[in-house]
């Protein structure tokens, strides 16, 4: 007879122990939410990292905005532009057979990792890509534009265009005007610069020897570039 | 901005691919156990307990995802100024206006009938309860119907799509603004229902 209203004063006992301790909480807690809503309130918007949409990056392409020609490459070489990077973006095997001499290597698969990325998209520099043809160079661009990088490129026709207009430029023909002549000057020029070959006559042959006598300066180079990195 | 946090240790973690999306349903397996362990624990198999809120006997309900809402907003707009989080690649879902107050009136007067949200339903049905089993069953009939007569609701549910939007971005207010004025309506909302249920007669169950 005694046990049941026992132990029903007991449940009444709990609940009201329950309930003091929930509101002695509500009184503990609602300060903390209430401080971290009010910070929140004057910490503006968070960080966010917004995609840059797939139709601005289309138009940027269409235009083609973001080619530099070998011409124009060439050109900041030789006056050791200091904003240039030329980045090769083939894998190092293709790297180590021939490149440009000034390029660094990135393969770009290795392009997004946050110590490249972030090197790379330091402001003020002007990032080239190049590859053998324009579509690894496309890729690297793609992806570093897409992730909100605004200063990358892509040089034009990559290095198979290098090799036909500044290794092995085309003689003009004996129409060819003002422009055109002072364009293969300039390239030959170039040539002059960066492979030390003088005559027109033997450039199928000699940029062949060329590359090996590149190999070792830029294995050099490469290493470092990482290094400092 | 730290690129180094947002390629690499930013969440969402599967959006993020940091964690393959292989393992979403075996992640959504083991916080659907520990949620309904936790409804359970804190009670939400009783439908007196879930119904209290209608009579003002027990508010739990309403604490429970009111607080649910404001912790979790709050912690991940700090996540997101601390570049934990990539607030923009979280999932929203689409805001449908008037299929969402259709279907809000009747979960309502469901919950109000049963005693059970779908969720607590099968928490109740998970210790034996046989009110639970019952208002199961009745969902699952519901279900049916719904699946069955889809054509006849299909403009109804599809009326009013707002697409993927929140309410700080439809009405272009501050979020951190948003967020204090739900703080503030939380902890309001906390204090008076307690005063409620000290003056309303208390129910055994």
């Amino acid at each position: 007879m005694l046990q049941p209203s026992f132990n029903k004063k007991l449940k009444k006992l709990i609940i009201e122990k329950l309930t003091m301790e929930n509101n002695k909480g509500f009184w503990i807690l609602a300060p903390v939410v209430l401080v971290l809503a009010i910070v929140l309130a004057f910490m503006g918007n968070p960080l966010t990292h917004k995609d840059v949409p797939p139709q601005q990056l289309l138009l940027l392409a269409a235009i083609g905005s973001h080619y530099y020609s070998t011409d124009q490459v060439a050109e900041m070489l030789i006056n050791h532009d200091p904003a240039l990077v030329l980045v090769d973006v083939r894998q190092p095997a293709e790297y180590e057979k021939w490149h440009i001499e000034e390029a660094v290597n990135i393969p770009v698969d290795s392009l997004l990792t946050p110590t490249w990325y972030n090197w790379l998209t330091r402001p003020g520099q002007t990032v080239v890509f190049c590859s053998n043809d324009d579509a690894l160079a496309q890729m690297a661009w793609l992806a570093t534009r897409r992730l909100g990088a605004s200063n990358t490129f892509v040089m034009k026709g990559g290095l198979n265009e290098w090799f036909n207009t500044i290794v092995n430029p085309p003689a003009p023909g004996p129409m060819a005007d003002k422009v055109q002549l002072a364009l293969y000057t300039k390239r030959m020029g170039a040539r002059q610069h960066f492979y030390n070959l003088g005559m027109v006559g033997e450039a199928t042959e000699k940029p062949k020897e060329a590359p090996k006598k590149v190999v070792k300066p830029t294995a050099v180079q490469h290493s470092a570039a990482e290094g400092g990195c | 901005m730290d690129l180094n946090l947002i390629l690499n240790t930013m969440g969402p973690l599967i959006t993020n691919g940091i964690i393959d999306p292989g393992w979403n349903n075996y992640i959504a397996l083991l916080l659907g156990m520990a949620f309904g362990f936790v409804l359970e624990s804190a009670g939400f198999s009783s439908s007196r307990k879930l119904a209290g809120v209608f009579y003002g006997y027990d508010f739990v309900v309403l604490k429970v995802f009111f607080t649910a809402a404001v912790v979790s907003v709050i912690g991940i707009y700090l996540m997101g100024h601390l570049g934990w989080l990539d607030i923009s690649k979280l999932y929203i879902q689409p805001a449908y206006v008037q299929s969402t107050i259709v279907g809000g009136v009747i979960m309502g007067i469901g919950f109000l009938m049963g005693g059970f949200c779908p969720g607590t339903s099968f928490t109740g049905v998970a210790i034996g309860k046989i009110d639970a089993m019952v208002f199961s069953v009745g969902m699952f009939i519901g279900v049916l119907i719904f699946g069955e007569l889809y054509p006849l609701f299909e403009n109804l549910y599809n009326a009013g799509n707002l697409g993927y939007i929140t309410i700080t971005e439809y009405f272009g207010i501050q979020p951190g603004i948003f967020i204090l004025g739900l703080t503030v309506v939380a902890l309001v909302a906390f204090y008076v229902t307690a005063i409620i249920q000290q003056k309303v007669k208390k129910v055994d169950y």
